[in-house]
């Protein structure tokens, strides 16, 4: 990865903190685990941490634990190189203990692609719920442990109709719980259950993230989401192949937004809460094509349609995040435009 | 002996004897059976069973055979009954073919949902998966899930009959929905095992039901207040007596249990329990009219003026309309019949 690309993925961490990082300081020389840490929230929150020792010299050390831990140094290889970031091979099924000095857990293990969940149902339900089990009771052993992050699905919500207000966690909706469809939607809900049995319990310091949608660099484009496919089409030159008619509303977050709101979630958070993070501005697909397009100087074109959605409703999925806001004064940093344009660079650069 | 319910069986059976034909012969495995479900399904299969010459056995699971053979001699005794001692959760599976699996093992004690939430929402999960994995593996073909009205969450006040079609949840950050979470991963485990092996699941939510077996000094306001006009009142309502709530009684709960096993729809849930709503002050003086209209009734607390109750109450229409099911009991008979069989059972030992 060149000197330019890691600049530039600094310079997006700088902006989504903002000048005034004291609210990050309790984790100053800090041991921070990430488990299922090498994706894209993990390679994000862990880009940051790299901007915080650099620029601000907070010299935390990072721990990625995750059973994928060499393919971190393809995706990522000039934070795989780093001496304050530590790869763990290990997977949170059969997990007995967690680095002993980890003082602050980030757990974000659980893929959220379907098409793994169906290849194997039963497993992807127990990987999510007895996994976050597994952490849950691990760290609940660290001496040295101050809080745990526990990363949940805006998913958790169901399906919010067309005329429905954006998600708030104050909403207590849901979804026919006797469908496998909602396969992963339920075992996050279950495995937020885990945690506040275990606080409740056990009065383990957890508190939960519940995530919508997000851009940036590191995101693999062979996922079964339309940012990644639309931006995987554009890559190609076109054209982008928008499934159904394109009025499916979304919104996205860029990827060092996340990471920081991660960060602060992890460190102010209420203890016992469950936080929406994702941005609260919604976009068609349609549109979304379009602006992926205009990044691009020979424009490709859109294909609306490719699938037909014929007597499929009218869908949105967009988070309130007041509660994230009230509590720990967080906000959206980078905006779609700005979250779109250093997207299609970071990969045109790759 | 005498059995107690015998006029509660006939009751069953009378409104059950096209469902049987399916079963002779069969071995049944039976999870909670000692529970207040538990006592009813085995009840009315052995009542069945001796009625029609079915044939047909029922192997049950229980934490304690010892606890099971005290209180419910008669029942451990059948030659019928074979106890299995374990826990649902890593119980060894018991050798040979089960065409029917009921999974009625039900941890709704509020005390451990505050003492021990994490035990009681692995209990319900963990235990699920392992009775789905049984079913699968010795041949199972129908499989009953006695899921829970508590699935939907809190039910919304203006709602005032929950259907299947609502599509609420309770709220997972709260260690107290830790029974209603619970059951909802066990229906979708349901689902799962159905799509995946093609075993029959299904899946009846309940509500709230009185009757023989129901304890007098748990959690249950019926219960309670059954048991305070029996020993003389007052009968005491904690709280101010505005939520509403409804019962249906366990000879029916027995029809429906039985009816949704063998002609339910696989993985379509089936809201059981009555849509004859009370409110709690009103429960409680109907206890006392039931029983002993001299009692008073202490209610703890003043409504707030213009608040709209809490409900727990279920819109029965699919299994009404699907599977012909029928509130055949109401309420004052229901809590005669309840005080009656307690009565007769503290005299005659617990035959």
């Amino acid at each position: 990865m060149s000197t330019s690309v890691i600049d530039a993925l600094q310079n997006d961490c700088a902006g989504s903190a903002g000048a005034d990082i004291r609210d990050l300081l309790p984790l100053r020389g800090a041991h921070i685990l990430i488990t299922g840490g090498t994706g894209f929230v993990g390679t994000w929150v862990a880009q940051m941490v790299a901007y915080l020792n650099d620029c601000h010299q907070f010299g935390i050390k990072l721990t990625l634990l995750s059973p994928h831990a060499s393919e971190f140094s393809s995706r990522a290889p000039h934070l795989a190189c780093r001496a304050d970031v530590r790869l763990f091979d290990g997977d949170v099924r059969n997990l007995a203990d967690l680095p002993q000095e980890s003082e602050w857990v980030i757990h974000a293990a659980g893929s959220p692609d379907s098409r793994i969940h169906f290849s194997n149902p039963v497993r992807t339900m127990e990987t999510i719920v007895s996994g976050t089990q597994a952490v849950l009771n691990a760290a609940s052993r660290l001496t040295p442990l101050q809080r745990i992050l526990s990363l949940s699905s805006g998913l958790v919500y169901g399906p919010q109709r067309w005329e429905d207000a954006p998600l708030s966690e104050k909403v207590f909706s849901g979804f026919d719980c006797a469908n496998p469809a909602g396969l992963y939607a339920e075992s996050k809900r279950a495995a937020e259950m885990v945690a506040a049995a275990y606080r409740s319990q056990f009065g383990l310091p957890v508190l939960s993230a519940r995530l919508f949608a997000f851009i940036g660099p590191f995101q693999l484009l062979d996922r079964p989401w339309a940012i990644n496919n639309f931006l995987r089409d554009a890559l190609r030159g076109g054209p982008i192949r928008v499934q159904g008619n394109g009025e499916t509303v979304r919104s996205y977050m860029y990827g060092s937004d996340l990471a920081y709101w991660l960060l602060r979630l992890l460190v102010s958070g209420k203890i016992g809460a469950a936080y929406n993070v994702g941005s609260p501005v919604g976009i068609s697909l349609k549109d979304l094509a379009v602006k992926i397009a205009e990044c691009f100087p020979r424009r490709p074109s859109i294909d609306l349609n490719t699938l037909p959605a014929a007597g499929i409703p009218r869908t949105q999925w967009l988070p309130d995040i007041t509660m994230a806001r009230t509590d720990c004064d967080l906000r959206v940093q980078t905006n779609l435009d700005q979250a779109i344009t250093r997207t299609v660079a970071w990969h045109t650069r790759q | 002996m005498t059995n107690l319910l015998a006029s509660d069986l006939d009751h069953i059976l009378d409104r059950t004897h096209d469902l049987w034909n399916e079963i002779g012969g069969q071995r049944i495995f039976i999870t909670g059976g000692t529970g207040f479900f538990g006592c009813w399904l085995l009840e009315s299969l052995i009542a069945a069973g001796d009625r029609w010459h079915l044939g047909t056995s029922a192997v049950v699971l229980t934490r304690s055979p010892e606890a099971f053979r005290d209180r419910e001699p008669r029942l451990a005794a059948h030659p019928g009954i074979q106890l299995l001692a374990g826990d649902v959760r890593t119980f060894a599976f018991p050798g040979g073919e089960f065409q029917y699996v009921v999974h009625a093992a039900t941890e709704a004690s509020v005390k451990q949902a505050v003492e021990a939430p994490l035990e009681m929402f692995t209990t319900i999960v963990e235990g699920t998966r392992r009775v789905l994995e049984f079913a699968h593996q010795h041949g199972a073909r129908k499989f009953l899930l006695t899921s829970s009205g508590a699935v939907y969450g809190r039910q919304p006040s203006e709602i005032t009959h929950l259907a299947e079609e609502y599509a609420g949840g309770p709220n997972p950050a709260d260690p107290t929905s830790v029974y209603g979470e619970g059951k909802r991963s066990a229906e979708l485990l349901c689902a799962l095992y159905a799509k995946l092996y093609g075993i029959e699941c299904k899946i009846a939510r309940c509500f709230a039901f009185v009757g023989p077996h129901l304890p007098l000094d748990s959690h249950f306001a019926i219960g309670n207040f059954i048991g305070d006009a029996m020993r003389g009142g007052p009968v005491r309502v904690n709280g101010d007596g505005t939520p509403r709530r409804s019962y249906l009684y366990a000879a029916d709960l027995a029809i429906w249990l039985w009816t949704i096993l063998f002609q339910g729809e696989n993985c379509r849930p089936y809201n059981v329990g009555s849509e004859r709503d009370v409110d709690i002050a009103e429960l409680a003086n109907q206890v006392v009219r039931t029983l002993n209209p001299g009692l008073r009734v202490e209610i703890a607390r003043e409504p707030v003026p213009g608040r709209l109750p809490e409900r727990y109450v279920p819109s029965t229409k699919r299994a009404q309309a699907e599977l012909g099911l029928r509130e055949n009991i109401d309420l004052s008979e229901a809590i005669a019949r309840t005080a009656r069989w307690h009565k007769q059972r503290a005299i005659s030992g617990s035959v």
